[in-house]
């Protein structure tokens, strides 16, 4: 049995460099500057500066207060996705360093990462084609399979995409 | 308690009722997010490779004027992979005297080490001179424990495997280090070409 796959094609667009001042949170400054720059999808192309406390999620549901200040973050990725109503929300996940030296990281949740000092962000602009979901090898038409797919499979979509975004149903695939 | 944006109802464990938030030491500046934009379509962005030796700052500029065939540019990388040799780095920890909120530790040396990522940012210093600002997560060469943090990019150096970095050339704004009243500390920001803000 093939595994279906999601393919969305696209090319890239703007790139904005952001520098966020404190007190601002992490996660909310990332969909502000889509909102105000008509991104409606993006990948974070750098993220790099320090929070008061880190507060980020794991896979069991649970979420750590990382506790500064400053917690330097020292990784990150992420991406933004707009949501059914065209909305951009923030996916981002980052390693942390604490002031002793210790290392962690999570999914950083929206409200609870206030910037320290400052924090620098290079967003690039992705400009989908459109949804293509298929099984490697099939020979039908993309849209004939997209069109059985939206109407018999969007659970899988959302568990798909929720999968590649480590645990929860963000965005929407169909553009 | 209701789970904010991006969370699955019922997964709130942990979580606390508001984030701390700080008082810096200088008056709050009316801009809270300050924006360099490119606008043109398709930025210059190149995967490239780091030979080594050299000290970041310097092996970062020089990627940077390979791509703009010698002119000045700020460029953001994303560290991908490879070594430093040696890898001197900092934390951030709250300032004793008091004049910031924080201030960064002592440097110390990791050695060599492999890199697995991270993000830096190349611009004009308050000296006029380049400036890197780099944050990265690496193994310490003995044992794989992984650290990270604020590299001083004057002293550590490009590895014997090279470092590997896709780069973004912004030609739209530049960056410079400035003084940074509500912080007091010197930081980096974008600027117009002119020299005003954007």
């Amino acid at each position: 049995m093939s595994a279906e796959v999601m393919l969305v094609s696209g090319r890239t667009g703007r790139t904005v460099y952001a520098r966020v001042h404190p007190n601002e949170d992490l996660v909310q400054a990332v969909e502000k500057i889509c909102l105000s720059e008509g991104l409606a999808h993006c990948f974070l192309r750098a993220g790099l500066g320090s929070l008061t406390d880190a507060c980020v999620a794991f896979s069991s549901g649970h979420i750590k207060v990382v506790r500064g200040p400053a917690v330097e973050v020292i990784g990150m990725s992420g991406m933004v996705e707009a949501d059914a109503d065209g909305t951009p929300v923030a996916v981002l996940h980052g390693v942390l360093a604490e002031p002793n030296g210790a290392i962690s990281g999570g999914r950083f949740v929206s409200g609870h990462n206030p910037v320290c000092v400052t924090f620098e962000l290079v967003l690039e602009e992705w400009l989908p084609d459109g949804a293509r979901s298929c099984h490697p090898g099939e020979t039908e038409l993309a849209d004939t399979v997209l069109a059985r797919t939206v109407a018999a499979g969007e659970a899988q979509a959302a568990r798909m995409g929720a999968e590649r975004m480590g645990g929860e149903r963000m965005g929407n695939w169909e553009t | 308690m209701r789970a904010p944006a991006g969370l699955a109802p019922g997964l709130t464990r942990g979580l606390p009722a508001a984030a701390r938030l700080l008082r810096q030491p200088g008056p709050v500046a009316r801009e809270r997010i300050t924006l360099g934009r490119d606008a043109r379509q398709g930025a210059r962005s190149s995967l490239v490779r780091l030979a080594p030796g050299a000290p970041l700052v310097e092996a970062f500029v020089a990627a940077m004027r390979a791509a703009t065939g010698g002119e000045w540019r700020p460029a953001a990388f994303e560290l991908l992979s490879g070594a430093l040799e040696p890898c001197i780095y900092c934390l951030a920890a709250p300032d004793p005297g008091g004049a910031r909120v924080v201030t960064y530790t002592p440097m110390r040396d990791a050695g060599t080490v492999r890199l697995f990522g991270g993000a830096a940012t190349l611009g004009i210093g308050a000296d006029g001179a380049p400036l890197l600002h780099c944050h990265a997560w690496f193994a310490e060469p003995h044992e794989g424990r992984v650290f990270g943090g604020h590299l001083d990019t004057a002293a550590s150096r490009i590895g014997g495997e090279g470092v590997r970095v896709r780069m973004t050339v912004f030609d739209g704004f530049d960056i410079r280090q400035l003084p940074d009243a509500e912080t007091n500390h010197t930081l980096f920001r974008p600027l117009d070409r002119s020299g005003g803000g954007q």
